[in-house]
């Protein structure tokens, strides 16, 4: 038997599988992030919602956002703040981090076999099961037995500057925040600039060489202006996975265990705001899933928003337009 | 130009089924996956016997075990008593352990109509308020002469807005521990060292002294720190410091959460003269692993110890000792002895805490009755001797104290007076939001960042916002 299936539905029927887990992993949790962050929904009433969805027990409410945008939450600023600092600093790291070195690796490092020992070093953390590298960070940073202040005193760092606790002194805790996070996710802009470095023709290059461009001129005319769509998508990718990351900051400040660990982020300034939310939802005894839920809404925007900013910046639609040249 | 692909359906049809089959299969599987059982190895009953099946959940630390075994063991008394009354059930349990909070695990069952019928954990207002347990009132009562040696005080643990909803599955007493052999080293002779608890127990060595002590070894060089305490909230010594002071946590008539800023200040400026100015507390003591708390602890590196009597056992079962690895038992006797936590300062008292783990029957149980006879027989001394021998907890029942397994245990002998002298943290929901304050209030007073004044106001700025009408403020 033979079907013909119109071009216009094939693609679809591809898309199918990935659309359902769209659906049920992104676009339901967000409408159902939406509605919690309107209702007062808490341990204490999920057991009624969750027998009936519309239960009178669990209120429309507008209160978690008065509590947000009024600053009635005493934690609020302070978590802005946080997460603007990690967001920035790490998105650096991840983003023009990445391009100076995937420059460097791909382009000025001509041995091959140099260049993929470089790539392999940086990809470490990426492949390393996030609990192990989180604990390496733990004995790295130890004042008395870790090897960081040491190295740090090796290379002339007075011993003064150093903090007695890496993560709990500001701004040291906010730098190891930056550092743990920067560290892992540079290898993931490194591979797509690096990917993308390797596929300009070489004929490109050589040409630009022959009329006595330098290495510099090479990477700032030629070799950036033509990474400019995986440039887009390593700054929009990594930030909404910075807004909503704050895995490795629970894994380092929480690794005492018996719980506490809201109370000892907000001391060490390392709060940021999605953390802030899973705690008022998982670490909090009340469970305040609605409030959670507002705050996770506030990052779901900011996201969007944000990736709107980075196409407007990046010129989207002419990158969408077919090549004026053969590349 | 064709427009259309032509596809035989017979090739494109089952992959696409597959690959949306696949998916849907994986979400509903995650979705709706059970908690996986470890099943009993009790052979099936004949088909005639009816099988109630009982799932109990508990967490801890390895030696808690037996908060789930014990279950067990009590279905196994009342099995024995269904065959020989020739009553046709037999009660099969299942049973699952964690080591951490398994609240959201506990949720999801709930949601997904598979909660287990017996659970032990803490939280009790929260379980209560959200209708994931049953009040026993009725239970007690009806089988209240087999509840009549539950220590009176702890009564109180599991009392809620005037309803009875557990019944104590373990306790504990938090001792301040002391090396003996670095004491030796300061000339003390071995029966200043074995008056050492008594002393406390009686206020005639307080905390300052001890401070003084810890001081001197430091100075000699014989411990790198005087004093450790937890790495975080945990209520010890914090809670007992501030009650030592005067300090109520919550108001017995409203039940609403109480801040006493005089009792809380005092605790803040001991924390602040032990880490900043007598400097016998380790500033960054906040966040500081586990075990690297242990093993400076029982390698001799640390004079005193705010811990907890399930270390006692600890210390026997994990490799802390760089040396010895798990301590024999006759090491600590040798070089480790423990008292109350000593009054701060002259005048006060001595005080230790407890934090009971508490049975619950929960609201999903189909036979609650039955749960609730499994949970008190759990409790019953010989086997509330048990757990509380093999995980170094103290008995919730005052027979137990006579059980030959108890009996054999020098350590809870000699730990059993603590329980005269110990306190609560209080029941509330909002308790975690008042801890979390107060564990930022301790981390920067420590560090010498703000001052205990400091400190205080933004403790009290931020549990005005956080609990509103739930908080009472005392100067």
């Amino acid at each position: 038997m033979v079907l013909k299936i119109s071009r216009k539905v094939l693609p679809w029927i591809f898309l199918a599988p990935m659309l359902i887990m769209i659906v049920f992993s992104w676009i339901a949790p967000v409408l159902l992030t939406v509605y919690l962050g309107f209702t007062d929904l808490s341990s204490k009433n999920f057991l009624d919602f969750v027998r009936n969805f519309f239960t009178e027990k669990v209120h429309f409410t507008l209160e978690n956002f008065d509590k947000i945008f009024f600053a009635k939450d005493p934690y609020i600023v302070e978590a802005l703040t946080i997460t603007a600092i990690y967001v920035l600093s790490v998105l650096s790291i991840n983003s023009i981090f990445a391009l100076v070195l995937s420059i460097a690796i791909a382009y000025f490092i001509r041995n091959e076999v140099l260049s993929m020992i470089l790539r392999v070093s940086w990809l470490i953390p990426r492949i390393m099961p996030g609990i192990i590298y989180a604990l390496v960070w733990n004995w790295f940073i130890d004042p008395k037995y870790g090897m960081l202040n040491t190295l740090l005193k090796i290379v002339g760092v007075p011993e003064a500057w150093l903090p007695e606790s890496w993560l709990l002194t500001p701004p040291y805790s906010q730098l190891l925040m930056i550092m743990v996070n920067g560290y892992v996710g540079a290898s993931f802009g490194m591979i797509i600039y690096t990917a993308a470095i390797k596929s300009i023709p070489t004929d490109i290059i050589n040409a630009a060489l022959v009329d006595g461009a330098s290495d510099f001129q090479v990477a700032r005319h030629i070799i950036i202006p033509l990474l400019k769509w995986p440039m887009l998508f390593v700054i929009s990718w990594q930030t909404l996975s910075l807004l909503s990351s704050y895995e490795y900051i629970l894994m380092i400040w929480g690794s005492g265990g018996g719980g506490g660990y809201a109370g000892i982020a907000r001391a060490a300034k390392v709060m940021v705001w999605s953390l802030y939310s899973y705690s008022k939802a998982f670490a909090a005894e009340e469970h305040l899933y609605g409030y959670a839920s507002a705050l996770s809404l506030i990052l779901v925007i900011t996201g969007v928003v944000l990736i709107v900013l980075y196409f407007k910046l990046f010129g989207f639609r002419r990158l969408m337009e077919p090549s004026r040249i053969e590349v | 130009m064709a427009h259309s692909a032509q596809i035989k359906l017979s090739t494109v049809l089952p992959v696409i089924l597959l690959i949306v089959g696949i998916i849907i299969g994986f979400a509903v599987g995650f979705a709706v996956r059970p908690p996986a059982p470890t099943p009993t190895a009790t052979p099936s009953p004949s088909p005639t016997v009816k099988v109630i099946k009982i799932t109990v959940w508990a967490s801890g630390s390895p030696v808690d075990i037996t908060r789930v075994d014990n279950i067990e063991r009590a279905a196994s008394i009342l099995n024995r008593m269904f065959e020989a009354a020739g009553v046709p059930v037999k009660i099969e349990v299942e049973k699952q352990f964690f080591r951490g909070d398994y609240m959201e695990k506990l949720t999801a069952a709930f949601a997904a109509g598979e909660a287990p019928d017996i659970i032990a954990m803490k939280n009790l207002p929260v379980l209560a308020d959200g209708g994931y347990i049953i009040a026993l009132d009725g239970y007690v009562e009806k089988y209240k002469d087999l509840l009549n040696d539950v220590y009176p005080v702890l009564w109180n643990a599991v009392k809620y807005k005037g309803k009875i909803w557990a019944l104590p599955q373990d306790t504990e007493a938090r001792p301040l521990y002391f090396r003996k052999d670095v004491l030796r080293q300061l000339g003390w002779s071995e029966e200043e060292i074995e008056a050492l608890p008594e002393k406390i127990e009686n206020g005639e060595v307080t905390l300052l002294d001890l401070i003084e002590v810890a001081k001197e070894a430091m100075d000699k060089g014989l411990v790198q720190w005087g004093f450790y305490h937890r790495p975080n909230f945990g209520g010890t010594p914090f809670v007992i410091l501030y009650y030592q002071y005067g300090g109520i946590l919550q108001d017995p008539e409203t039940g609403k959460l109480v801040l006493d800023k005089s009792a809380m200040l005092k605790m803040l400026e001991l924390l602040y003269r032990m880490a900043q100015v007598d400097k016998v507390l380790p500033p960054t003591m906040i966040g500081t692993s586990w075990r690297q708390i242990h093993a400076d602890f029982v390698n001799g590196r640390v004079l005193f110890w705010f811990g907890g009597t399930w270390h006692w056992a600890e210390w026997q079962r994990v490799a802390y000792h760089e040396e010895l690895g798990e301590l024999p038992e006759e090491y600590e006797w040798e070089n480790i002895g423990f008292a109350l936590v000593p009054a701060p300062e002259p005048g006060l008292k001595p005080m230790t805490l407890s934090s009971p783990y508490l049975y619950y029957v929960t609201a999903q149980a189909e036979e609650p009755e039955i749960a609730f006879l499994l949970i008190e027989l759990a409790t019953s001394a010989p086997i509330d001797a048990i757990h509380s021998v093999d995980s170094g907890h103290l008995p919730v029942r005052s027979t137990t104290v006579e059980q030959p397994y108890y009996k054999q245990s020098k350590f809870h002998r000699e730990v059993a007076y603590m329980l005269e002298y110990t306190s609560f943290e209080p029941l509330h929901p909002k308790w975690g939001a008042y801890k979390d304050a107060w564990i930022t209030a301790i981390t920067k007073v420590e560090k010498g960042e703000v001052t205990p004044e400091e400190a205080l106001d933004e403790m009290v700025e931020t549990l005005k916002a956080e609990l509103g009408d739930e908080l009472i403020i005392r100067d």
